[in-house]
């Protein structure tokens, strides 16, 4: 296996592997009117041993584990197997939101879709790998689909009441006076209605004990699962130690490390089960589907973009009523999913209006490959910068006419290349603009970085001042001090530089990421051009936007925003357009 | 019942401060505890004392030092000191 190297620019213990594109193969499935969406990973000589079938977990477990399956499709496909990888319904790029109803239904139909999907390729066995609650449903889904040849329960959840529950305490432990929402269970990155959170909660694995089965299950010290699962599925058990859980699940997503051992004891045990001669593969192409949306309906397309092969989604409306492209960016290490799948919403309910959207993944994260020498998985590379032009002119039906969204990261990057290529508008949400470029780890910064502020200087110091109300009374004076040394990255004179191009411009940010870049300095610009510079301060806006309550009151912003500069005057008005999921709105603090 | 709380803190809240270096009223969170070491938290001392607690309790107030996951085992009653 060819797969595992490090570079000094990659996160401490992120391993990269070997990107073969051309073996992996992104496309929807199941049914017709309610497509999910699915990877398959082939050995590259186009026979299998068997058969993978990879069940994710559930909310942001899901999102800190995206890039842990990526990398164990490759290397099962490199150990001869096909593998097959895919977003329940309601989640990731799946039809559906998570609030639909009987959930629990929906997920196991994914399994067997999936189970389907693999044996269509032309597996003749089929195995499965869950993780946390993805090993539940697995285990439920090995027990009433025949034959599965193995299961693999990787740190399964204790029980489908113990993942609600740590999960539900989560979502409340990681935010201050979070408003609770009645009638609904939130957890971070999903919420799920009464009715599914009770069939989750009351979830059980039949015994079934097929002949066949053989199970591999991996746990955590004291986290073993209440039931026997494993004894529920099979005759064949074999046990071993989930390393490396804490470091990939129980952080945050930056900080995330990938279990590669433990991959790699799943890679072997499932290798000595697939002992059957490999039979050829055939992957079934359907790289577009129809998605319904509020009573209509859009299409999407699964994309490679540019030189580097960029992975993406394209959402196209029946008719487009307007030129503009609107291009979603990474959120941090988040794919192209956006932040608590708000980018898929989005894009749906925008392509509904009649706007071509597309979300894509920035060379290295998500979905994509990196590009020559650069290292997975770092945020706010320099390769960013190529990346949207990449985007821009293969995606955008017009590349002069292109609106950039994006969070944290996201924002960052949006806001940078406005400066430098043509753009219609910008929606930055939460953007930071200090932080350490990570090319200064070798070299100097990329000089085509314009607004950011590298941390050590200037702001570094006003970071040092721990005292909050020391902060609060000299923060005015010191970033204008900062603006007068730092004329060039002064965000008065870009946002200048951005009008005077006739960039509409979004920016939506908490009240520490407005008040850490000087937000102060220019609300006299906001104030005197707010058609078009606007400039919002939000009240207790989480960073990420975990809070469901949030990710609406933002999608109505940025709607609105769209609505206002997209659409000629008689176009239909942001009241017209229902934002999806919509909120409460919050009251905006100048 | 504060020392059986500081011993489940040492071991669950992964603290960048030794536990002897905290107040009884020091911020846990401020201490380098992280909602996923919250959590973990959490459930720790629901083992330890054999209780659960309620939704309402679940508050990033309840777990902010050891003085008030004391007051919320005591609002919870049936709690041996």
């Amino acid at each position: 296996m060819s797969l595992v190297r490090v570079t000094e620019r990659a996160a401490p213990d992120q391993s990269a592997t070997e990107t073969r594109p051309d073996t992996e193969t992104a496309l929807w499935f199941g049914p017709t009117d309610r497509p999910l969406f699915g990877w398959v990973h082939r050995p590259a000589d186009d026979t299998a041993v068997g058969a993978v079938v990879l069940c994710p977990p559930l909310a942001r477990e899901w999102t800190n584990a995206h890039y842990a399956y990526r990398m164990l499709a490759q290397l099962l496909a490199a150990a001869g197997m096909l593998a097959v990888r895919f977003d329940y319904d309601g989640t990731g790029d799946s039809a559906g939101v998570d609030g639909d109803p009987a959930r629990v239904a929906a997920w196991l139909a994914s399994i067997s879709a999936a189970i389907e999907l693999a044996r269509e390729s032309g597996s003749a066995s089929v195995s499965l790998v869950g993780m946390r609650m993805g090993a539940l449903l697995a285990a439920v889904a090995a027990a009433k689909t025949e034959p599965i040849d193995g299961v693999v329960l990787w740190d399964p959840c204790p029980s489908p009441r113990a993942f609600l529950r740590e999960q539900s305490a989560l979502h409340r432990l990681a935010l201050e006076d979070h408003p609770v929402q009645e009638g609904v269970v939130e957890l971070p990155g999903m919420v799920l209605d009464a009715e599914t959170a009770t069939d989750l909660g009351s979830l059980e694995v039949p015994d079934s004990r097929h002949p066949r089965a053989r199970v591999l299950l991996l746990t955590r010290p004291g986290r073993r699962p209440q039931v026997d699962l494993a004894g529920a599925l099979g005759t064949e058990v074999a046990e071993g130690p989930a390393l490396g859980q804490e470091r990939l699940l129980d952080v945050d997503l930056a900080e995330r490390e990938i279990p590669v051992e433990t991959m790699g004891h799943i890679v072997s045990w499932l290798t000595t089960q697939n002992r059957r001669p490999a039979s050829t593969i055939t992957v079934p192409r359907r790289e577009s589907a129809r998605i319904g949306v509020a009573g209509t309906s859009v299409t999407e397309q699964a994309v490679r973009i540019g030189p580097a092969g960029l992975f993406g989604i394209v959402t196209d409306p029946d008719e487009a009523k307007v030129s503009t492209t609107v291009l979603m960016l990474n959120s941090g290490n988040n794919s192209h999913t956006g932040p608590s799948r708000l980018w898929v919403d989005l894009s749906r309910h925008w392509a509904s209006m009649g706007i071509r959207c597309a979300r894509f993944d920035q060379s290295g994260l998500g979905d994509s490959p990196t590009r020559p020498g650069q290292a997975p998985q770092v945020i706010r590379a320099p390769e960013n910068f190529d990346d949207v032009e990449d985007a821009r002119r293969v995606l955008a039906t017009d590349p002069t006419d292109v609106a950039l969204v994006g969070l944290c990261s996201g924002g960052y990057q949006a806001l940078e290349a406005a400066l430098s290529q043509p753009m219609r508008a910008v929606c930055a949400i939460n953007p930071v603009l200090h932080f350490t470029p990570p090319e200064l780890a070798d070299g100097p910064m990329d000089p085509r970085r314009r607004i950011c502020w590298p941390v050590g200087s200037f702001v570094g110091a006003y970071r040092l001042l721990a005292v909050e109300p020391v902060r609060r009374q000299l923060s005015k004076l010191l970033w204008r001090v900062a603006h007068l040394l730092h004329r060039r990255r002064n965000p008065t004179g870009w946002l200048d530089r951005l009008r005077d191009q006739s960039v509409d411009v979004l920016i939506l940010c908490g009240v520490n990421e407005g008040r850490s870049f000087g937000m102060e300095a220019y609300d006299t610009l906001a104030t005197a051009d707010g058609d078009r510079i606007q400039i919002e301060v939000i009240e207790g806006l989480d960073h990420a936007l975990v809070p469901a309550w949030q990710r609406a009151d933002v999608a109505t912003r940025m709607t609105d925003h769209l609505v206002r500069v997209l659409f000629p005057p008689e176009r239909p008005t942001a009241s017209d357009a229902t934002a999806p999921g919509h909120g409460p709105t919050e009251t905006v603090a100048r | 019942m504060k020392e059986r709380i500081r011993t489940v803190v040492s071991e669950h809240a992964r603290l960048s401060v030794p536990i002897e270096e905290l107040g009884d009223e020091s911020d846990l969170f401020q201490a380098g505890m992280t909602s996923h070491a919250s959590v973990s938290l959490m459930l720790a001392i629901e083992e330890a004392f054999e209780v659960e607690f309620p939704e309402a309790l679940i508050r990033r107030s309840t777990f902010q030092s050891v003085t008030s996951i004391e007051h919320a085992l005591l609002e919870l009653g049936g709690v041996a000191a």
